[in-house]
């Protein structure tokens, strides 16, 4: 029987050993290759990642002594400070990390999934187009972290982040692309991306085909090409609108007024039930991609201690319903001494494509090329689902001045978007606009024994360092000054 | 049954040998012999002889001079043969020796190079009368005897000589009238049969056996395979008794004053007088060296070799160490110090708990060294041939045998998980032939309570001298502190600051703080004196073909944790079939049981606030309410609003929840062996055991952490609303684990064994195949609103829940646990092996040794695996050499040399070919609904850790085997070590899984046994181990950035050039006049500036792993009395010691069970001056300043908290006591065994701390434990 039972098992050695384990696959059919692109690594960031780094560093925040930097990490101080070195070789780079490590799964999708098994080709096509598209969004991030603001003239010279079209684990070779060659890969990708995408994405988690032109037209808007920027959004528009279930802007009168559905307002965190306080209220969101940005999570960027600026307070007319997001009340139940606002219904910022902002570049793009009336339109679309309708309309010189009228959409992007990130880009992209030439850039720090003061260095500490964990194992990488 | 052999005086030639070298030659060589063949077919020697009417003599000595054959035999025998015509030419030696006894009393036996004569058996005879109906005359005496050893256990196949009995030749006469053929009669085995008297070979002073022809020969007989050692008085000799099975041994007729001689294989000769005495009886003392240089054999698993032969490194533990200290159930425990090159790791922290979850534990072990930074350093684990997870299954009583193998000849064999050694243990069986025996062994072991001293702490006067001065009110503002824990007396300091009670009324209530001690409550009511009782009842006993060994155990461990049970039932039985001469079967199954149950009692100890008390005068229990982590307002106002008391009282508390696991365990090994034809044997092992395990853990609503989780999930905006409750108020949470550990071995091999030369050389081939599979299971539920008595529960929103909600009670609350959990690893092995050995002449043996393993590494191609692993080994025996004959005290003399290679082969993951896939956790629900993540990234780059070992070694035998041991030098080279590296971080992955470097372990290992003093009724014998290890890390990867900087190198468990677990530590250059610490670069410069310390600033202190270690074992002997001390050491290495010394911050910021501080604390920094008088740094609350102006891992991990932790102990020190024989006859015990034992006492350390650094600054469970026992044999 033994030596029967031998030779059996001698038989069956491979199948013996080809056993899959509990929780573990490779990814074979076109359905893998489909649930790989609802991995939460590319919506939600739950310990670190989105633009945590970048909420330190627009110019509507400020800081409490008492609060900011008590943890035992330098990163925040420095980003704060607009220092030109915020990782040390030592520091770990979690967000980086995280991205590129998001990367390898977009390539790996991008590259593979034409070949799976089971799927038709359409589903090949819209896979691939997703991952696409997530891809553009990734390197249009990078090169607006590391590269110069996009200029034509400079594009082709001015370095910024390499493109990583491969997934491999041990590649070793990596060389700094320039901005002309990463907005071209990002453009190619969007727009072979977006005829294959499907006009309603099974969940607002998953690239639709107005995501990903809201996002052409976002690129556009930053290279300073809004002729281009106008028709793309207003496909985004028009394709939103096709969806059968689509994104919506919640009133905030309606749902922050008296039985709103975001009361009630939390001494802890502000309006309780509110899309800040839930990461999984995708109302707004053309496409979903959220963070934590509450306080201290312990790797690495705390925002503890921040405050918005009484400059950028000012920017909001006194019935804006956003301010229920703010509070004056600092963490330990005392008032603020000068009255500073700090966010508190806000532990969930979004930077995918949300509703809100395509309304305001779309604004932006039209006023740019002198639609005003077109402009005043979207931005008003905006307020007066934040504010009482009344409050809402833009001034009537601002509605008649182009130039008032961007500047106004600019600030209307600062009162939507603050304490998300969002405005260290805008910075960047203003810097090379001669309609906002000559800003300075400020962060205050706040002690009862006295008040420091940063200031942004223009141009340089525009462009972040590579960190230099990366350089390091790069030799040969030139980093950014 | 009795058997006899009486002779005639004989000759013996003298002065060649020392009697007692005699003794041992003899045995040793029927030992040899009997093991061999003795069939007499197929010699191939050619033999032409003529001979007419010659002697046997003469054809003898032609057939020797042909052959070299010898003949033994007894010379008075050849007087009455007849002459011999013979006449052949070229015949094999069988076809002549069958002609020259065609017609002769005798027949033969071919005893390997020995041609033995024997006469042919007699008729059975049938006697009128038996021996003792015949009256013994006057003078003479008949006696019954019974030969037994120190416990008691009947010696069969002693020999007892009868001196000075001269008037005997009479009686035997009147014997041989009677009927009884007393001059010669033939010795019967046990089933009536006569055998063989056959006289044993004159032996020269070294080497093989030298029988001469025409020397008489002294008288041996053999019975029932048992030898019987023929002692040294035999001139003066006259008969010569063996005992039976029982031990029993009759003599009739012999002389009321003669003296009995008796001895037996292994044990010390004994004369007895026997004084007109008819019943007496012996007790015979083992003769320990010389028991272990005969018997000594070493189990790989696959084989079992003679020390002798075996080529590899192999140690055995002293055995009587190992079942004597019972401080200790966990085997690995109970073998630290006893085996060379070994280190076990004792104490808390090297505690290895199964993976399976169910709670089961081992000490971890070290063979050798490291070799292998991210994959296990644990020895393979084998019981009975097959490996298993640990070991804690087994009572240590059952344990028979333990071999622990080192080096790559001994190892290889277990292929591709062997590269950390291996530990092969034994459990006990049956003897054939045996009597049932039933034994008891049971004994207590008391812990008592456990010692808080040696992690010193403040006292309470202390303790709030320290709090006022470190008080900074303005610093931690009180009106942030609004919602934290705050301690008793840091209310009072803040309700001074607030000017709430005067400076008069604060100072008195802190003194009375300070006045209370509350040691004695918690040594009281959260700790009870701790023991372990176990008992054994072992059953053994068999016949020709069945026997058995049987146990059952019980095991009651009494931790110091009130409210904890622990119990161990387990029953093993095993059985050994031959239903036929060319079938063996063994079976061995285990059954155990083990329960265990606890409620909550907090871990208290000297660390929390040194004043507060469990129970006021009166013994009511005390609330402790600021435990919540609440300030009394906040929690006040969460109870009127919640409607929850939120009261914490920890005595009410310990009730509130409970814990029970109940692990089963069955285990079945059988072993088949079945020979085929001639040689060629059939082996099996097949194996299955079965491990299930259920674990509930119950926590009642009443108890603070559910009470809390439900504040937090209640809302109720005002005192006067009505609370919503979103969580279950009744019932609890309860958790339902249930896990499985199921595994089955199946081995097919065949042996050949044959003894090519004419026998005088050994081969032994194996080739086999292997199939494993271990399978882990663990499935858990977790239900909230559980009534325990009506198995009901509350259905929760688990999908709302885990989203929070932000207007509860505490303003946040949500739910995040889990309702279901399940985990699956299974791993599978197919391997195919071979061995083979041969001994040529007895003196030159090679070992040969080939595996190859295939295992189930998902995602990786099997051809990557293709790497076989092996080993080659030789031996000689120089002592068996002709020119070492003349060295009189080298007993034995063995060189061996051995070189392979082994593995260790890596987990799941870290070697696929393809990107691994998992699910999103279920839970909290992904937005996007199910999806899958990378877990593993491609990685076709990995090779299997290898590990190439040279061992070289030399075993001994002096003076008589009074000293014998071995010494050992290896050389480890572990190369394609798998570990982290460092990848371009572009590629989306900071660092993965590749091959990292390599690691040598050198090494020099002696083990010495030596009989010190051996005297009438007193020995001392003593063992001693002692492993050398050197061990470097060679090369390894482009470090990360990270571990190039001070933290880096300071926190990491290798560094090129260095021992794996390096210690390194800043330069300390004391502190500044701020009580800063301070540090001192490579460049001589002292500074004290954060991130001021680059890499090479850091410096090596040495490793934390011992360098050398081993033990040393004392054993004296005085009549029934034995004590044996036991020293374990370990030298070389150094360790931290941490002093958790707080600098900053509030000083009782932590709630839960801490708050107080290492007792240095009171020697810190405080004022200017201080520097020059203390290392410990100032305190700073300010956390920023802290932070910004100092670092205190400058403190820390100076170089002035290393510690030389060089120890040694006393590991147990154990006195025993035999019960007189004269009492256990009384009684009709055969044994009785008594003991005390206590242990761990410190004999020797480097440092100067008073730290004993096996338990570093922790609290020391029990210093001494002592163990009373008993073992009992019937």
């Amino acid at each position: 029987m033994a030596m029967a039972l031998a030779g059996t098992l001698a038989g069956c050695k491979k199948s013996f050993l080809d056993i899959v384990p509990k929780r573990s696959q490779v990814a074979v059919t076109t359905t893998d290759y489909d649930l790989l692109m609802n991995s939460n690594a590319l919506y939600y960031y739950q310990a670190a990642g989105g633009l945590r780094e970048f909420v330190l560093m627009g110019d509507e925040v400020a800081a409490e002594s008492a609060y900011f930097g008590k943890q035992q990490s330098a990163l925040a101080p420095r980003a704060f400070q607009w220092q030109g070195m915020i990782f040390e070789s030592k520091d770990y780079v979690l967000d980086l990390q995280n991205q590129t490590g998001e990367m390898y799964t977009l390539n790996k999708v991008i590259n593979e999934v034409m070949g799976s098994a089971e799927g038709s080709e359409d589903q090949k096509k819209s896979i691939q187009a997703e991952a696409k598209t997530r891809r553009a969004m990734l390197n249009f991030l990078w090169t607006n972290i590391y590269g110069k603001p996009y200029l034509a003239a400079t594009a082709g010279a001015d370095p910024a982040f390499p493109l990583i079209l491969e997934a491999s684990s041990t590649a070793n070779s990596f060389k700094r692309a320039s901005v002309q060659a990463s907005y071209d890969q990002i453009i190619k990708d969007l727009t072979e991306a977006i005829p294959n995408l499907p006009l309603q994405a099974v969940t607002p988690t998953r690239v639709s085909r107005a995501a990903a032109e809201a996002t052409l037209g976002k690129v556009y808007i930053f290279m300073g090409k809004y002729g281009d920027a106008v028709p793309m959004m207003k496909k985004a528009f028009d394709d939103v609108a096709a969806a059968a279930v689509h994104a919506r802007l919640y009133d905030y009168n309606v749902e922050l007024g008296p039985g709103g559905t975001f009361l009630p307002i939390s001494s802890y965190s502000g309006p309780a039930n509110g899309p800040g306080n839930n990461f999984n209220d995708l109302t707004q969101a053309v496409l979903s991609k959220v963070y934590q940005g509450g306080s201290y999570d312990g790797n690495g960027f705390e925002n503890d201690g921040l405050v918005l600026t009484p400059a950028a307070a000012a920017l909001f007319a006194p019935s804006d319903m956003r301010l229920l997001l703010y509070t004056n009340v600092d963490p330990n139940n005392m008032p603020n001494s000068g009255g500073r606002l700090r966010p508190y219904g806000l532990k969930y910022p979004r930077f995918g494509v949300e509703l809100g902002e395509m309304y305001l570049l779309s604004a932006e793009c039209k006023a740019r090329t002198n639609d005003l009336a077109g402009a005043v339109a979207d931005v008003e679309m905006l307020r007066k689902n934040r504010m009482p309708p009344a409050d809402a309309t833009v001034p009537g010189a601002i509605a008649a001045d182009q130039t008032a009228l961007i500047k106004f959409i600019i600030e209307e992007r600062i009162r939507e978007f603050a304490f998300t990130g969002y405005r260290w880009f805008d910075l960047r992209r203003l810097s090379v606009d001669p309609l906002f030439a000559g800003a300075v850039y400020t962060h205050t720090l706040y002690d009862p024994s006295g008040n420091t003061v940063y200031t942004l260095k223009q141009p340089e500490r525009l462009v972040l360092q590579i960190p230099q964990l990366f350089i390091d194992a790069n030799p040969g990488m030139v980093n950014n000054p | 049954m009795l058997f006899s052999a009486f002779c005639n005086p004989f000759r013996v030639k003298r002065g060649v040998l020392t009697k007692t070298l005699l003794v041992m030659r003899l045995t040793s060589i029927l030992l040899l012999s009997t093991c061999l063949h003795l069939s007499a077919n197929s010699r191939a020697q050619k033999i032409t002889l003529s001979e007419h009417h010659s002697s046997l003599e003469k054809v003898f000595r032609e057939i020797k001079r042909q052959t070299g054959y010898l003949f033994v035999y007894r010379d008075e025998w050849l007087r009455e043969t007849d002459k011999v015509d013979i006449d052949v030419k070229e015949s094999p030696l069988d076809e002549v020796l069958s002609l020259c006894f065609d017609n002769q009393p005798f027949t033969y036996l071919v005893i390997d190079k020995m041609i033995v004569l024997k006469q042919k058996p007699t008729a059975v005879v049938t006697l009128a009368l038996q021996p003792w109906d015949i009256e013994a005359p006057p003078g003479l005496i008949d006696v019954h005897g019974r030969v037994t050893d120190e416990k008691g256990n009947p010696i069969s196949g002693a020999t007892v000589i009868v001196q000075g009995n001269k008037a005997t030749a009479e009686y035997i006469s009147r014997l041989r009238a009677a009927g009884v053929p007393a001059a010669e009669p033939a010795a019967r085995d046990a089933n009536g049969y006569p055998v063989a008297t056959v006289p044993a070979p004159v032996v020269a002073s070294t080497g093989a056996p030298v029988a001469v022809v025409d020397q008489p020969a002294p008288h041996l007989a053999i019975a029932s395979g048992e030898p019987a050692a023929v002692p040294a008085p035999l001139a003066k000799a006259f008969a010569v008794e063996i005992s039976d099975a029982n031990g029993d041994f009759f003599l009739h007729g012999v002389a009321d004053n003669a003296t009995l001689v008796i001895s037996s294989v292994g044990y010390e000769t004994q004369e007895i007088k026997l004084n007109k005495r008819k019943e007496i009886a012996v007790r015979l003392k083992i003769k320990v060296t010389e028991l272990k240089n005969i018997e000594v054999t070493y189990s790989n698993g696959y084989q079992v070799l003679s020390k002798e032969r075996a080529t590899g490194s192999y140690s055995k533990p002293d055995m009587e160490a190992f079942k004597q200290r019972v401080s200790s159930q966990d085997l690995m425990t109970r073998l630290d110090g006893l085996v060379a090159g070994m280190t076990v790791f004792t104490g808390p922290s090297g505690t290895l708990a199964n993976e399976n979850g169910n709670g089961k534990k081992t000490q971890s072990a070290l063979i050798r060294g490291a070799s292998s930074i991210q994959l296990s350093r644990e020895p393979l684990y084998v019981l009975n041939g097959v490996p298993v997870k640990d070991f804690s299954d087994i009572n240590p009583d059952d344990v028979g045998d333990i071999t622990v193998l080192k080096d790559a000849a001994a190892a290889a064999i277990w292929g591709a998980q062997a590269a950390n050694g291996v530990v092969v243990v034994v459990t006990k069986s049956g003897k054939r032939d045996s009597r049932i025996k039933v034994n008891y062994s049971g004994y207590i072991n008391y812990q008592g309570k456990p010692d808080f001293s040696r992690a010193s702490t403040l006292n309470s006067r202390q303790y709030i001298q320290a709090a006022k001065e470190t008080f900074d009110p303005v610093y931690n503002d009180y009106s942030y502190l609004y919602n934290s824990y705050m301690a008793p007396h840091e209310v009072i300091l803040y309700n001074q600051y607030r000017g709430l009670i005067t400076d008069a009324q604060a100072n008195a209530s802190l003194d009375s703080l300070a006045s209370i001690n509350n040691l004695d409550q918690i040594k009281n009511l959260w700790y009870r004196n701790a023991f372990t009782t176990n008992h054994t009842i072992s059953m053994s006993g068999g016949g020709s073909i069945y026997s058995f060994y049987g146990s059952f155990s019980y095991t009651d461990i009494h931790s110091n944790t009130p409210g904890e049970k622990s119990n161990a039932y387990r029953l093993n039985f095993t059985q050994d079939l031959s239903p036929t001469r060319n079938i063996k079967i063994s079976l061995s199954t285990n059954l155990n049981n083990t329960i265990t149950s606890n409620k909550r009692a907090p871990q208290v100890s000297n660390l929390f606030l040194p004043y507060q008390l469990f129970k006021d005068a009166q013994g009511h229990s005390l609330t402790m309410n600021y435990l919540t982590g609440w300030s009394d307002s906040l929690r006040r106002d969460y109870q009127a609003r919640s409607r929850v008391n939120l009261d914490y009282n920890p005595i009410d508390e310990m009730n509130y929840g409970h814990t029970r696991t109940n692990n089963l365990g069955i285990n079945i090994t059988a072993n088949a062996n079945i020979r085929l034809w001639k040689g060629l044997s059939f082996l099996g092992t097949y194996s299955f055991s079965k491990q299930p395990g259920i674990y509930d853990s119950y926590d009642d609503h009443r108890a603070l952490e559910n009470r809390k989780q439900l504040v937090s999930l209640t809302v109720a905006p005002t005192a006067a609303d009505v609370p919503v409750y979103l969580f279950p108020t009744n019932g609890g949470s309860y958790l339902h684990s249930t896990n499985d550990q199921k595994d089955w071995t199946v081995r097919n091999q065949l042996t050949y064994i044959a003894n090519p030369r004419q026998g005088r050389d050994d081969l032994s081939l194996q080739a086999g195949q292997e199939a494993r599979q271990s399978l882990s299971t663990r499935n858990s539920i977790s239900l909230e609103g559980y009534d325990e008595a009506l198995q009901t529960y509350a259905i929760l929103d688990y999908a709302t829940l885990s989203q929070g909600y932000y207007n509860t009670v505490t303003g946040y609350g949500g739910y995040y646990s889990s309702p279901f959990d399940a985990q699956e690893n299974e791993t599978r092995f197919t391997s195919y092996f071979a061995l083979a050995n041969y001994t040529f002449d007895h003196k030159y043996s090679i070992d040969l040794s080939w595996r190859q393993d295939h295992s189930n590494l998902f995602g990786s191609d099997q051809s990557s695996q293709d790497r076989p692993i092996w080993s080659f080994g030789a031996k000689w025996q120089l002592a068996r050499e002709n020119f070492m004959k003349a060295v009189t005290w080298v007993n034995d003399l063995g060189l061996r040399a051995t070189y392979g290679i082994t593995g260790n082969s890596p987990y799941v993951g870290p070697a696929t070919s393809y990107d691994v896939l998992g699910p999103l956790n279920s839970y909290p629900p992904p937005t996007s609904g199910p999806g899958l993540n990378i877990n593993d990234y491609a990685n076709r780059t990995l090779n299997w850790e290898t590990t190439r070992t040279l061992n070289i070694g030399i075993d001994f035998a002096l003076l008589r085997g009074r000293l014998g041991g071995g010494v050992e030098y290896y050389h480890k080279n572990s190369v394609d070590l798998i570990g982290s590296v460092k990848r371009n971080p572009f590629t989306g992955q900071s660092t993965g899984t590749g091959n990292i470097g390599n690691v040598i372990n050198r090494g020099i290992e002696l083990s010495l046994r030596s009989i010190n003093v051996q005297v009438k009724d007193f020995t001392w014998s003593t063992n001693f181990t002692l492993g050398w290890n050197k061990n470097k890390l060679v090369s390894y990867t482009s470090p990360s950035p990270y571990s190039l900087t001070d933290y880096g190198k300071l926190y990491t468990n290798h560094w090129i050039g260095y021992s794996l677990n390096p210690v390194f530590a800043y330069k300390w250059a004391g502190l500044d006049n701020l009580g800063d610490p301070q540090v001192m670069l490579a460049d001589k410069t002292i500074t004290k500036k954060p991130n001021a310390v680059k890499v090479d600033d850091v410096i090596y202190k040495g490793t934390s792993t011992p360098v050398v270690y081993g033990g040393l074992s004392n054993n004296f002997t005085y009549k029934s009395f034995n004590l044996a001390v036991n020293i374990t050491y370990n030298l070389g290495y150094v360790k931290r010691d941490i002093n958790s010394v707080i600098t900053y911050g509030r000083m009782t910021a932590t709630s839960g069970w801490g708050g107080n501080l290492s007792a240095d604390f009171a020697n810190r920094w405080k004022k200017p001056g201080d520097e020059k008088i203390t290392n410990i740094p100032s305190y700073v609350s300010d956390g920023y300043i802290n932070y910004s102006r100092r670092s205190l891992n400058y403190y820390s991990y100076a170089d002035i908290n290393v510690y030389n932790a060089s120890y040694a102990k006393v590991r147990d020190i154990t006195l025993g006591y035999n019960l007189p024989h004269s009492i256990l006859r009384a009684v009709r015990v055969e044994g009785v065994n008594l003991y005390v034992q206590a242990a761990n006492f410190m004999v020797w350390k480097a440092n100067k701390l008073g730290i004993d650094p096996e338990f570093g600054r922790s609290v020391i469970a029990s210093n001494h434990p002592l163990s009373i026992g008993a073992n009992v044999s019937f």
